[in-house]
Formats: structure tokens, sequence, C-alpha cells
């Protein structure tokens, strides 16, 4: 090697041997950090939080977190403990969630994990299960997530979406359905799932599904293709801005017939262009949430707020259920003490249950937009 | 049938986003022969220029359009200067300024995301209720049609430019030969810094009619680019009008495989056509 | 401490991805963008077979470094043909429509909602399920395939290699048949991101489209242009920078929201400023 390339080396053996000793003082500072405080002082309790604070899906890990710390900020003083949040951003990228799920765990220490969405879910699942640290995900649509012992899921699955979509689609004599989906969409993907093998039960027709990835903004093409078949109703299984770019290009097609969707309308900054038109949602935010995330922020909720609401809730409702308010509960009785959650009220609704999987038991609902506002119309 | 009307309509509709990237990326590489990656981050800045003078400034909308404009070309042009010429000067290879351009759109769109965050805008103010026409049975929006008539006139006024002005000359020969254009007086270095100015106000433009006609976002450079070198590698790479009739060409391909085949496979499709013509005739339709 | 272990992992996995597009980059001089793509073939090929048959891990990821073979050996065939940026091209062309079939082959691959559930290795009746083990295992084959690259870089067909890099045309006129080394550099390149697919997908026990874009091949490029192309050392350190760097900002608390675009913008200006004063990368023996 030349000797530039030697003194280059060099530098970057001593960076490298630097880094890795600023994060060993570090495990080793927060190691000594979570033994026990001074007397008097609760204990606090630490809940690690990872979410798609930047990508794609920004807009709703965003209100997610804003979700979290608003529950956190509405705790009572009279505590046992303090409530500690460590926020580490995922990009929605499932390797990461792994790097980060080991850093609140071994690093950070944490009592709790949350997650956020399936393909962040099903990789902090198994690590949580196997070091045995309980973790509550809040926007998975696959129920794997919540498989194990220490981990829990709080968010509608989309049989129960599909189920009452269906139901509503008989109930209103609807024979002819076309699909617009975005394929390559998590939730869209495991929704059209669901509806796919429940359809089959019925005399549905589903006459035809366009489907078309992110990042595309010109459905024209695909709307030309099924113009002609005259379905009853569209289905819309997209999230922004390709939901509001399709229903805008369907309209200046000239197409009058009512669009739908489970759950799409609700991720929407334009909901108006959706007025009167029914549709399925996940299980409502109540209207007490809606109002206080909005006086606080200023902004609406994005769907899911409300189930990190209630995700970090259950969290603290377990952990005062299982500790003493002298030392802090371990992670096995905080889990169990999740698991014996019989019922809460939430920003979900009131008198919430967990089932024998871990899944808060949440309904779907038919709603519509009046005035730009979603209201519930079923069940 | 009269889907083939509604087809030919929006391939024309596609076709005039991807021609207006085509052309200032063809503009660059016609002179420099370099492929500039970082070239479809420029987009994004025009974009939000725009927004961030017309919606959170509450500025005139041709102002806003013409500082962003403006900001584009001059963005590119610094990107140039600092990076680009001084590559170029001690003749790397074209793999480092590939490599570079990669670095350059990478930076930009993190640093635009980072200033407007990753959120979808979009610029109009009026969303959804604007002028619908109709055109042999296919249907076009007014800022559809204000963007392919832009698209033609700037392939008309670069055209023109090359025939007639003696700038335009002066950039043909540093696309001709470098070398030789230096020896015969031309100050190169000014020209390039000038053609990126231009190809890159023209792919701000490019972004704030996107723009208008859907949304915004950090990431929207790189598929819009893209898009803007396959149709110059078919169109005929280097060529002006090469790039405008390969984006057209683009954009055919794209809604006819849809309507064939299926949505999904839109971008497969686009990027299979370009390794055929890669394969079987990588100078394009037309020639340079 | 589980948290360096999990590093450890994962920059012995991006260590192997390195040397293996160091092998066809730094030593052939061939600008593949598209190794994704292949790491991608491997980790698919055995999350299936892992998952619907019981198959055991090393065995499936044989079968996984057999089809990624055979798919490089004609992706290979056809980007022989293109020279230089085109080349490049061409390559995400490809890495572009893998990872639309990883995407839309539904049936085969569950498109967005990916392959939950791949258990780890298990030799002998032993299970590698403590990542401490795991980390072992990776190692083990992370030496493996280092000593595997330098023996080939070392031998005189690694000196084919380097002179095909320096003047292709040189070295075929004295009668060596060019095509088939690239080809067969090509596809040992790809059989060793299988390699790393394999690992990965058995590590994180979960796999999605989202780990093989675009953007994973040009994250696996500056592994090897950082560290320093045709340095097999290089390819690993490259490595160790790339995934220890993020990681150290972490603690270095930028807020969290822009946490991630800061992370973005550096990596983009590493490339900028790499390409401009030390385009070798750090220990390279190679300029771009």
């Amino acid at each position: 090697m030349t000797k530039t390339t030697k003194t280059v080396l060099g530098i970057v053996g001593i960076a490298i041997i630097v880094g890795i000793a600023i994060i060993a003082i570090i495990i080793a500072v927060t190691a000594k950090n979570s033994s026990k405080p001074a007397s008097n002082e609760k204990p606090t309790i630490t809940i690690g939080v990872t979410l798609p604070l930047t990508g794609d899906v920004a807009m709703l890990g965003q209100s997610a977190k804003n979700a979290i710390e608003l529950a956190q900020s509405q705790l009572p003083t009279n505590l046992k403990y303090n409530y500690k949040l460590v926020f580490e951003d995922d990009q929605f990228k499932p390797a990461l969630g792994a790097t980060i799920a080991n850093k609140l765990i071994s690093v950070d220490h944490v009592d709790a994990l949350m997650s956020f969405g399936s393909p962040v879910g099903s990789v902090v699942s198994p690590i949580a299960e196997k070091k045995g640290a309980p973790h509550v995900n809040s926007f998975a649509s696959a129920s794997h997530v919540a498989d194990g012992d220490y981990n829990f899921l709080d968010y509608t699955p989309s049989y129960e979406d599909s189920e009452l979509f269906i139901q509503e689609l008989e109930k209103r004599g609807i024979k002819k359905i076309v699909f617009f989906a975005q394929s390559d969409n998590q939730g869209a993907a495991s929704i059209i799932d669901s509806f796919e093998r429940d359809i089959k039960k019925t005399d549905i027709e589903v006459v035809s599904i366009q489907n078309f990835t992110t990042g595309t903004r010109d459905f024209r093409t695909n709307i030309d293709k099924v113009k002609g078949l005259k379905p009853d109703i569209y289905v819309l299984e997209a999230t922004s801005p390709e939901l509001e770019i399709l229903t805008r290009q369907l309209r200046q097609a000239g197409i009058n017939t009512p669009v739908t969707t489970m759950e799409a309308f609700e991720f929407s900054d334009q909901m108006s262009l959706f007025e009167g038109m029914w549709y399925v949602n996940g299980a409502d935010a109540t209207p007490w949430f809606v109002d206080l995330y909005t006086k606080t922020y200023g902004v609406s909720p994005k769907f899911g707020a409300a189930n990190d609401y209630d995700g970090f809730s259950l969290l603290v409702k377990a952990v005062e259920a299982a500790g003493d308010g002298k030392t802090k509960p371990t992670h096995e009785q905080i889990k169990d003490a999740l698991a014996n959650i019989k019922s809460f009220d939430g920003a979900l609704g009131t008198n919430q249950t967990i089932d024998s999987n871990g899944i808060v038991d949440s309904k779907a609902v038919v709603r519509t937009i009046k005035n730009g506002v979603p209201v519930t119309i079923a069940p | 049938m009269d889907i083939i009307p509604q087809l030919i309509v929006n391939s024309i509709i596609a076709g005039a986003i991807y021609s207006m990237v085509a052309l200032g990326f063809n503009l660059i590489y016609g002179t420099t022969k370099f492929f500039d990656l970082g070239y479809g981050a420029l987009a994004a800045v025009g974009g939000y220029s725009v927004f961030y003078f017309y919606k959170g400034l509450g500025l005139n909308l041709y102002v806003a359009i013409i500082l962003g404009i403006l900001i584009s070309g001059a963005i590119g042009l610094i990107i140039y200067r600092l990076v680009y010429a001084p590559l170029r000067k001690r003749k790397s290879s074209g793999m480092v300024l590939l490599v570079a351009a990669l670095g350059v759109m990478t930076a930009v769109q993190s640093i635009v995301a980072i200033l407007f965050t990753s959120q979808f805008q979009t610029l109009s103010r009026s969303a959804g209720n604007e002028a619908v026409y109709n055109i042999f049975g296919g249907v076009i929006t007014q800022t559809q049609l204000i963007i392919l008539i832009l698209g033609l006139l700037i392939m008309a006024a670069i055209g023109l430019m090359f025939r007639y002005t003696l700038f335009g000359k002066a950039i043909k020969a540093v696309g001709d030969d470098e070398e030789v254009s230096k020896i015969v007086g031309i100050n190169t270095v000014k020209v390039i810094g000038w053609v990126f100015f231009i190809g890159s106000a023209i792919a701000g433009l490019a972004g704030i009619l996107v723009g208008f006609d859907t949304g915004i976002e950090p990431t929207m450079g790189l598929s819009l680019l893209l898009k803007g070198v396959i149709a110059s590698i078919i169109g005929g790479i280097g060529n002006v009008y090469g790039g405008v009739l390969g984006a057209f060409l683009l954009g055919f391909i794209e809604n006819f495989g849809i309507w064939q085949i299926s949505g999904e496979w839109k971008d497969a499709i686009a990027f299979g056509v370009l390794i055929l013509f890669l394969l079987f005739r990588p100078q394009g339709i037309l020639k340079l | 401490m589980e948290y360096l272990i999990h590093i450890a992992i994962l920059i012995s996995i991006y260590a192997i991805l390195g040397l293996s597009l160091n092998l066809v980059v730094g030593f052939t001089g061939l600008l593949s963008i598209t190794q994704a793509a292949f790491y991608g073939i491997g980790a698919y090929v055995t999350a299936i077979l892992l998952t619907s048959t019981g198959m055991n891990f090393f065995l499936a990821m044989l079968i996984g470094i057999v089809i990624t073979a055979v798919i490089s050996l004609a992706i290979g065939f056809v980007l022989s043909k293109f020279k230089d940026d085109y080349y490049a091209l061409g390559s995400f062309g490809f890495n572009v429509i893998i990872y639309s079939i990883f995407l839309n082959w539904q049936s085969l691959t569950r498109g967005p909602l990916g392959i939950p559930g791949i258990p780890r290795p298990s030799l002998f009746g032993f299970t590698f399920s403590e990542n401490l083990w795991f980390l072992v295992l990776s190692v083990i084959i992370l030496i493996i395939i280092y000593f595997l690259c330098k023996f080939i870089t070392t031998s005189s067909f690694g000196r084919v290699l380097k002179a095909i890099r320096e003047d292709e045309e040189a070295i075929s006129v004295f009668g060596y048949r060019v095509l088939w080394y690239k080809l067969t550099i090509f596809v040992i390149s790809a059989g060793m991101a299988a390699v790393a697919g394999s690992l990965f997908a058995s590590y994180i026990t979960f796999i999605d489209p989202s780990s093989f874009t675009l953007t994973e091949s040009i994250f696996i490029l500056a592994v090897v242009i950082l560290g320093g192309l045709a340095n097999n050392k290089g390819a690993v350190l490259g490595a160790v920078c790339l995934i220890l760097l993020p990681e150290i900002l972490r603690f270095v608390g930028f807020p969290d929201d822009i946490a991630a675009q800061m992370r973005q913008v550096t990596y983009g200006v590493i490339l900028i400023l790499l390409m401009l004063y030390r385009p070798q990368g750090l220990v390279g023996e190679y300029r771009l």
C-alpha cells in the first residue's frame, strides 16, 4: 500500500474504534442509569417507539408520534411511575426495524416497545418474543404480528373490514364492482387478500381489478379500460396522493358512479372529494379524541393515531397494575398484566377488550362523508 | 373501438411531461456527453420553490413560477460549477461523474425533504376543479394542455436556437468536439454553464407543471428522470427532437402496456423497452 | 451486547455484498447497479423454500445460489453488449424489472405482504436461533467468501479481469475470450450476493420487496466505492463504515424527524466528496 493509503487506513481504523467506544460507553452509562433511582423518586418506565418518521408514510408516523405524546401529556400526576418515551425512525423498513428493536432493548433498556405497521411489526415481534419485551403494534393489518405472548396488536384486522364491507354491498344490492388497487401497498394488499376470500361466498361479481404501483400519477388508461364495464360501484384501495388523483381523474373522465373503500378515505387530506360516499373503516376514533388532537396540534389526526394513543394507554395501565410503585415491574409482569386487561376505555371507544391472541377487539364500521367530515352510519 | 383515441390522448399527456424532462436532459447530454442523474432532483427544486413562493408566501402565480424556474436553473449551474466542472477538468471517467451525480441527487432530494417534509403537496389552489377539454373523444385538463403546448414551444425554441443563433451553434460545436471548440476560441466552460442553467431551468419547469397537474414530493425527481432518460435513448440520445419523439413513444408504450397487460407492470415494461433499444438500436430512432 | 451483535451481523451481510460487487465493478470495471436484485433472489428463494417446505437452510441457500446464477447468466449476457454509461443504465433496468417481479408475482412472493416467519438455520440438530451463533455463522461465511475473492483476484483469472478493466480491446486482441470472463465473474458475484440474501432472510425472519430496490443497489455500490475499488479489504471496510455511521449518528441526536434525511444527505455528500477528492475510495487501487 502507498503511504497515503496507510494513513487513511489508520485514520479510518481509529475512527471506527472511537465510534464503537462511544456506543459502548453510552450502553454502559444507560445501564447504570436504569438501576434504582434516589429513594423517594418515582421510578421511570421507558417505552421505546419505532415509527416511520420519514419516508413514504411519514405523515402517518408523525401523526402516531403526536398521538402518543398527547397520551403521555394526558397522564394523571398520581401514577406510580414516571413515563419516558424514546422515539426512533424506522422508515417503514424491516431491516431498520430490527436494528432499532435491538437498540431499544439492549441499549435503552426499554420496559416496553411500540411499533407501527406490518413490515416493521413482523420483524419486531419475533425479537420482542425472544427477548421477552412487551410489544404493542398499532397499525399492522397482518395478524401474525400479534403471535406470541409478548406481542399485542391494536388495529382492526382486515377480515373484519371485508366482512362488514361485503355485508354492506349486499344490503345495497350491488352486483358488479371494479377494484382499483395500489397493489404494492402493504395495507391495500392485506385488505384485498381478505376480500377475495370472502367475496367468493357471495354472488357479487368483481368485473375487474386494476392494479397500479405507488407513484403512479396517471390512471387514465386504467379508467378507460373499465369505463365500459359499467360497474355499480368503484372500490378504491390506495393511499394519498394516488387516491385523490385517481378520484379526480375518474370524475374528469365523466364517471359519476359512486366510489367506496375499506379504510382509504380517512387517510386523505381532501375528504370533500368523497362527499356523500359510504365506506367501511376500522374502529372509529371517538369524538373527544379527535377534538383533543385537533386542539393540540391544529390538524386532525390521521387514521391510526387513535390506535397509538390507546396502545400507549394500554401499556401504562398494564404497568400500573403490575408494579408496586417502588421498583419497576419486570417485562414478564407487564406482559401478564396486558393480557389480563379485561376492558378499558380509550380513544377508540369504551369497553374495549383484548382477545386471547393479544389483538384488541375492534369492529369495523360503515361511515360516510358529510360536509367534509366522516360520520358513522352503521352498525 | 373508442378506446384508441383516448389511449392516444393519454399517451400524449404522459408524453408531454416526459418530453419536457427529456428536453433538458438531452440538451445536457448532447453537449457534455454526460448522463446527469442528478438532473431529476432539480424538478423537485422547481416544484418546491413555487410551493414556497405561491402557497407559502402568497406571491403572484406567475412571479412564483418565474422565480421557481430561475432558482432551478441557478442551482443546476451551481452544482455544475462545484461538482461536475472540476471533475470534467480532471478528465474523470464517465463512471465517476455518474456516481457523483447519484450523490448529488441523493443529497438534494434529502435537503428538500428536510426543508419541506416528505408530504405530498399540490401546487394548485383549486384542487380538482379545473377546466376540461374534449379532444377527439379523449379528455384533457387545462394544465395538461399547457404542459403539452409549452413542451412543444420549448422544443421549437431550442431547435431555432441551434439553427439561427451563434450561441446555439456554439453549443452544437461543443457537443461535437469540445477540444476543437476550445481551439477555435469558444469559451466552453461558459457555454456548458449556460447549458446547465437552461437544462436545469427546464427541469424545474417540468417539476412545477407536474406539481400543478398532480403534485410534488421530494423524491419525484428520480422517476421523472428515469423516464426522461428512457425517452431520450429511445428517441435518439443527444438529439433534441429525438427526446421529444421518444417521450411520446414511451407514453404510448406505457399506456398500451397498461391496456393490454396490467398497471402494476408499467415500470418493468418501460425498462424492458429501454433494454431492447439498448440492445438493438442504442443510438435511438433519430440520429444525433 | 445484542445491539452490537446485530450490527455486526448486518456488517457481515453487507461485507459479503460489497465483496461480490467489487469483483464486477472494482476488478473488472463493469459499473453494475443491480446487485440488490441478486441479493433479493437469494433471499426470496431461501424464504420460500424454508417456509413452504421444511428444507434445511444450507440446502435452500445452495438452491438460491444456483437459481440466482442462472438468472444472472442471462442478465450478464445482455448487459455485456453495453458499454460504460449504457451498462449502468441497463443494469438499473434489470433491477427495476426484478423488483417488479418480487412485487407483482404475488402468488409466489406474496407481494408487499412479504414472507414472515422464516426460520433460523439449523445443522445436525443445532439451531442458530441465538444471535451470537448467527453472528458466528455469518462471519464464517464471510471469511470463506473473502478468501474466495482473494483467490480469484490474485489468480491469473483475476489478472485477466484487471486487464479487461484497463483495456478491453487490447486483451481481446491477445486472444482472450473477454465475454466468457465477464460472464463468469458476473455469475460468481451474483451467487455471492444470493448467499448474503439467504443470510438476511433467515436472520431478519421477514422479507418484503422494499429491501431490494434500486436504492439498495446504489447503497451497495457506495459500500464498494467508499471502501476502495479492487481491494477486498476495502469492500469489508466500506460495509463497516456505512453501517456503523448511521448508528453512531443515531446517538448524536438529530431531531427524530430529520435524522434519516440528514443521513441521506450525508451519504450523498460522501459520494460527491469521494469522487472529487479520492475516487479510489479509502484503500482502493483503482480509480474509477
